[in-house]
């Protein structure tokens, strides 16, 4: 157990850099971009005897100024997700780079395989989530800034959860409800899971393993979305099932497909798996 | 301990950060809602649910009010799917679900007495040339024994872009009949139970009415039945006359002035004036209702006779109707208030009812009537918790049965600054 | 001892192993020689769990240890790793990693059989540096880290995959200074190189593989005393008849 947190600390050691590099780059983009839209919308409310006082703003909260500018909070979050998308193969393939690789290292350690499979499961996650930490605590930070900058006769109170939902990609990545939350990062690692499979099926048994890799990926996203996606076409209906029933099959479904997909790509890391 | 400090530190940020996000989340909840029940027995809003749109200096987010609470559509997941219930199954006993898998909700294909249910629906099975043969399923079950017998018979073959469909099932006897809406005409096939077609009867109305629809100043349509699974011995049939009136004049023109106060009436019908503090609704150029004639066809007796007549004097608002064991009930409603006119099926009468927004606690959004009550959603207007609520009228004794509000169900809901606009209600 | 019986490979339509069969005794220092592509490299690493094979055993001190029929179940994995320390032909870490962030790699994970003391001999022995990087050390340096990598573990059984390849002269000397060492005391060593004649001397055993099966396999002090014959002389006439 104790070598699977040794593990699990090499592996964030080693993405350490390029996690600060994500965390700064969006700290300081979006603190950057509130100042410079704050001041804006400062300016426009000043009064200036030469304009209409029609046209002048009323009062804001932090909330329009996330809402307003969607694509640019959501751009550095989109950076991290792209990034840590990429790592999520990454993360497996580096090992096996060059010759002589550190695979070796990796798989010659007395300990068991699957501590292989797991550290870098838990590193990834503890990658995603701290970034979400990250802009929750950029968020209060954003709230701070306004509120610095705003003269408090421009400024409406916002509540904590408008924040978050001012921005959809931010919303999405971080919902209200801790039970959706649990639904969709749930399906998310389920999804991570058949990634590290696909990536342990590719790398055994070569040339034929990328296109068990393939298939295996293929089988992955057509069983679970397709278990949902045919419900709209009726075929519940006909086969008398309630609403319940088809949901909860397809709960079952996803959490089948996740287990199978850890057994599966441990399984191939022992028996099948090739430097 | 300390080597590790990086990894531990960003475990503890990490997981942190995300508790208390939802720690936070928890204490500081969004506003919630719950429906409370201010006069009458609470049995009649039990599976109630009001969607509404909540928004504070905020984004709008729809929810769902029911009696427990309320519930934001954003936050609903997999974890809180409930049992999905039938409306009725609560009365077919203890073999309901097994019969009730995979069948249409609507009551209307259901026949139910204290024996047995019987359950019909047409099929379309194409046939040659792209036409079609119509065939209906018909399914019985004893509500003790759980036995069931199922049979299908074909109705009509060679079908070419017809849509027929069961509007109501009866059984008389050793025989079924099933009411069917066949392109615009109505038929009841009369089946016998070991699955033979026995008979078809045409629903046929006087000539004028068939002349009148086919000119377009007619219009006909099936009354709607507060308990279509009930055995009965008639089904309704509205025939709306549409055109001007007979000296020419447009009766919107001459509306009176609407005189103060609102009380229900007892007047016999006659030319539509303005309802005392109601006002017209909708003048607009859609074609006038001048009057809708019920006529009943009889199961019995296997034909139709008219039963009574609403003179509407070139309405143009949109009128609801429903069929009770006793009465049938036309009404309109808009924000000033509610009119009903109510026919007794035994001698044709009709009495007028009006329910302005006072008498009714706020201004109507919608409505829906089941089983002999019409619920009305009311709101204000204006964002606020005065006069939204639920107001259920009992159509038979044309009298209120029953009133709810909706009302704060945490200290956020009250902030003064958050609006709730009601959208839609219904029984789930 | 390890025994392996019947080793098959194939690599698409390449079978490169055909049923091979060989064992390497504790205690004494086994060549596995053989043509460029003969596999050698390919045995090594399928003792080590490195890459499955077809078919055929591979027992370390009586112990099933063959991926294939064991689907390295168990303990198997630290069976494995605490009897056989593996040496490849590049050293398997990280290039940014520093000399020293790599000796503490392996005393973290090797915590049973990891031997601080003769890892720090061994660094000095070889005049190695604790702050270099390993990505900046040249092919000959880098060879001698490994071997500390390899070594420093007190394992039974050590596998070496072309040692000597590459390197400067002055490398290869001290790599082959090793074998004369201590640290190679009572464990069983398999070898494979192309450079004999450096280590012709040290070598004990040596099983000559050709065409996917062992071809011969003898002792190397028994050929010269009985039939006056260098390892090079009897390669030479397996190879080239």
């Amino acid at each position: 157990m104790k070598a699977l947190l040794k593990l699990i600390h090499f592996e964030v050691r080693r993405f350490r850099w390029f996690l600060f590099g994500l965390m700064a780059m969006t700290a300081l983009y979006q603190m950057a971009v509130t100042v410079v839209y704050a001041l804006g919308e400062r300016a426009l409310r000043m009064p200036d005897p030469g304009r209409d006082p029609e046209t002048i703003p009323g009062p804001m909260s932090v909330y329009h100024l996330l809402s307003r500018h969607q694509e640019t909070y959501a751009l550095p979050v989109l950076v991290c997700v792209v990034s840590l998308l990429l790592y999520a193969f990454l993360i497996w393939y580096r090992d096996w780079l060059g010759r002589g690789a550190f695979i070796y290292r990796l798989l010659m350690l007395p300990q068991p395989r699957a501590y292989l499979y797991l550290s870098k499961l838990a590193a990834m996650l503890l990658f995603i989530f701290s970034l979400l930490s990250l802009q929750l605590a950029l968020l209060l930070v954003i709230e701070g800034i306004f509120s610095a900058i705003m003269p408090a006769e421009f400024r409406l109170e916002a509540r904590f959860a408008d924040l978050v939902a001012g921005n959809e990609l931010i919303a999405f990545l971080l919902p209200v409800s801790p039970k959706v939350f649990l639904q969709y990062y749930g399906m998310g690692i389920v999804l991570l899971l058949a990634a590290f499979t696909a990536i342990l099926l590719e790398r055994s048994r070569r040339p034929a393993g990328i296109v068990l890799a393939l298939a295996y990926a293929a089988a992955m996203l057509v069983i679970p979305f397709g278990v949902i996606l045919a419900g709209a076409t009726g075929l519940y209906e006909s086969l008398g099932l309630y609403i319940h029933e088809i949901i909860w099959t397809a709960v079952g479904v996803w959490l089948a497909g996740g287990a199978l997909a850890a057994w599966l790509g441990i399984r191939v890391l022992n028996k099948n798996v090739s430097v | 301990m300390k080597r590790y400090l990086l990894t531990v530190l960003l475990a503890v940020f990490a997981l942190g950060g995300i508790g208390t996000y939802y720690v936070h989340g928890a204490v500081h909840p969004l506003p919630a809602y719950r429906i409370a029940v201010t006069e009458g027995d609470e049995a009649l809003f039990d599976r109630l649910v009001v969607t509404a749109f909540q928004s504070h200096p905020s984004p709008p987010r729809q929810l769902e009010i029911s009696l427990a609470g309320s519930e934001y559509e954003h936050e609903r997941s997999v974890f809180d799917i409930r049992r999905s219930i039938h409306p009725l199954e609560a009365e077919l006993g203890v073999h309901a679900r097994r019969f009730l898998r995979g069948k249409w909700a609507s009551p209307v294909n259901f026949y139910l007495d204290g024996q047995t249910v019987v359950y019909a629906e047409t099929q379309d099975v194409p046939a040659a040339d792209g036409r079609a043969d119509v065939f209906v399923n018909v399914e019985m079950m004893d509500l003790e024994s759980g036995k069931r017998s199922d049979f299908r018979v074909l109705l009509e073959s060679g079908v070419a872009g017809l849509w027929p469909y069961v509007a109501d099932v009866q059984r008389i006897g050793e025989e079924l009949h099933l009411f069917v809406e066949y392109g615009g005409e109505y038929r009841v096939y009369v089946l016998a139970m070991d699955g033979r077609l026995v008979r078809m009867v045409q629903v046929s109305l006087p000539p004028a009415v068939l002349e009148g629809e086919r000119d377009g100043s007619v219009r006909m349509s099936l009354a709607a039945n507060h308990r279509p699974q009930d055995p009965k011995s008639v089904v309704g049939i509205l025939v709306k006359i549409y055109g001007t009136r007979e000296d020419g004049t447009d009766p919107a023109d001459g509306g009176q002035e609407a005189p103060a106060g609102g009380t229900m009436t007892g007047e016999s019908a006659g030319d539509l004036g303005d309802p005392p503090g109601l006002t017209r609704m909708d003048a607009g150029d859609g074609p006038r209702l001048q009057r809708i004639d019920l006529y009943v066809y009889d199961y019995a007796a296997e034909d139709v006779r008219p039963a009574g007549r609403y003179e509407l004097g070139g309405s143009t608002e949109q009128w609801y109707n429903l069929m009770t064991g006793r009465h049938h009930v036309l009404y309109r409603y808009g924000e000033n208030g509610l009119e009903m006119l109510r026919m007794s099926l035994a001698d044709g009468g009709v009495e007028r009812f009006v329910y302005t927004a006072e008498q009714l606690g706020g201004h109507p959004v919608r409505t829906f009537t089941r089983e002999g009550h019409l619920y009305v959603l009311t709101h204000a207007g204006d964002g606020s918790l005065e006069g939204a609520g639920i107001t259920v009228l009992d159509l038979d004794r044309a009298a209120v049965a029953a009133r709810a509000v909706v009302a704060p169900a945490n200290r956020a809901a009250e902030d003064p600054a958050v609006t709730l606009l009601l959208e839609d209600f219904a029984l789930r | 001892m390890i025994e392996i019986e019947n080793l098959q490979k194939r690599y698409l339509r390449k079978h490169v192993l055909r049923g091979v069969s060989f064992t390497v005794e504790p205690g004494l220092i086994t060549c596995l020689a053989g043509l460029n592509g003969a596999g050698k490299s390919t045995i090594l690493k399928a003792i080590m769990g490195l890459v499955p094979v077809d078919g055929g055993s591979i027992r370390i001190d009586g112990r099933e240890t063959a991926l294939h029929l064991t689907g390295n179940r168990g303990q198997l994995n630290r069976y494995r790793a605490l009897k056989v320390a593996f040496i490849p032909d590049r050293p398997a870490m990280p290039p940014s990693m520093k000399v020293g962030e790599a000796l503490r790699f392996m005393a973290d994970f090797y915590p049973a059989i990891w031997n601080e003391e003769k890892a720090r001999d061994m660094l000095a022995f070889f005049e190695l540096g604790e702050g270099e990087r390993l990505g900046s050390l040249s092919r000959g340096t880098a060879a001698k880290f490994n071997l500390v990598l390899g070594l420093a573990l007190e394992t039974p059984y050590v596998l070496m995959d072309e040692p000597f390849s590459g390197i400067d002269l002055f490398s290869r000397e001290a790599i082959a200074d090793v074998f004369s060492t201590g640290w190679l005391e009572g464990r069983g060593v398999l070898i494979t190189t192309h450079e004999i004649r450096e280590v012709e001397h040290l070598i004990d055993r040596v099983v000559l593989l050709k065409d996917g099966v062992v071809a011969k396999t003898f002792d190397s002090e028994e050929m010269r005393l009985a039939e006056n014959k260098s390892i090079v002389d009897i390669m030479r006439e397996v190879y080239r008849p």
